[in-house]
């Protein structure tokens, strides 16, 4: 697999700004920010849409074998995480990047919100993970479309996590550059 | 009962006599404000609708939700407190997801993230909500069969 070249160390307090740290150059890069200010609502009624969308979905029942079912469900969940992650590697090759100089102050905004972001990273992972190992089991016994759906989802999900926060190397980073500065 | 309803009648009628005005010219002045002939009020009632939508975009959002479930045969308290849960979920998962993805991620890509992982968590919510008696009762008679 290929190396990164661009590690994320984290946005700045008013989430316009992600601050990169490019391993080959060793330089600090950012890429302009797109600021969301109502995620939260957004996600609630889209998730309620949806919600309504796939309503229908709970009463209608696979009858084929549970481990068949299971065995598509991680057939297709790891075919779309590897496209995910090719996606996401894309991605990060063709958005504008611009080299910068920080004052250690800046830096030091960056370095807390990249920490901040690290531990959230690590317990939406758990959380997912967790997620991941219980659908199934729900799915054992109420066999229903929108379950399967679910389970289908939380693998992609869990590798997208495992990727976006990439906890070791991000650690590593962010101690090297606290200790630098 | 009579001694009461009594009672409670002329207590009322004596704080409309001692407040009545008052409550009146603040009627007054709010529905001048509000509600005038002229079009600036239309004007101003407009600008304070779309000044506070941000505001009622979670109610939106839970209204949705609980109109849904009580189409779809719910109860009317497990509809609404499924509803809160919802919402509380939602705005966690939101300052989580914005919290982890860079900022520079594409718009569209965060918020689906955010909508597969919050429907993720609310499937697991309803579960949970619905089977909690059972789940309980299920993890009893596991440990009591150990011993």
């Amino acid at each position: 697999m290929k190396k990164k070249r661009y590690i994320f160390i984290g946005n700045n307090h008013s989430r316009t700004i992600a601050l990169y740290f490019d391993v080959l150059n060793e330089a600090f890069i950012t890429k302009k920010g797109n600021e969301l200010s109502n995620l939260s609502w957004i996600i609630i009624i889209l998730v309620a849409i949806l919600g309504n969308f796939l309503r229908p979905l709970k009463q209608m029942y696979f009858s084929q074998n549970f481990f068949f079912l299971l065995s598509i469900i991680i057939f297709v969940g790891c075919l779309v995480s590897i496209g995910m992650v090719k996606l996401l590697s894309k991605g990060e090759q063709s958005s504008h990047i611009e080299e910068v100089n920080l004052s250690p102050d800046e830096l030091k905004e960056f370095l807390v919100q990249g920490k901040n972001s690290v531990n959230a990273g690590i317990i939406m992972t758990i959380l997912i993970f967790l997620l991941m190992i219980t659908f199934p089991i729900i799915f054992y016994y109420d066999r229903n479309v929108y379950m399967f759906l679910i389970t289908l989802t939380t693998i992609p999900l869990f590798v997208f996590f495992l990727q976006t926060t990439d906890y070791k190397r991000r650690r590593r980073l962010l101690k090297k550059l606290e200790e630098r500065k | 009962m009579g001694l009461v309803q009594d009672f409670s009648l002329s207590a009322i009628e004596e704080y409309f006599n001692k407040h009545g005005q008052s409550i009146a010219m603040s009627f007054y002045n709010a529905s001048a404000r509000n509600v005038g002939t002229e079009i600036g009020s239309a004007l101003h009632i407009g600008g304070t609708v779309s000044k506070n939508l941000g505001k009622t975009m979670p109610f939106i959002g839970g209204v949705i939700d609980f109109a849904g479930q009580i189409a779809d045969g719910e109860n009317v308290v497990d509809a609404a407190n499924k509803s809160v849960l919802h919402g509380i979920s939602g705005v966690i998962v939101g300052v989580g997801v914005a919290a982890i993805l860079p900022a520079s991620a594409p718009v569209v890509a965060t918020i689906a993230v955010g909508v597969l992982v919050g429907s993720a968590v609310n499937a697991g919510i309803d579960y949970l909500y619905d089977n909690a008696g059972n789940i309980v009762d299920s993890v009893g008679d596991f440990f009591g069969s150990l011993f």
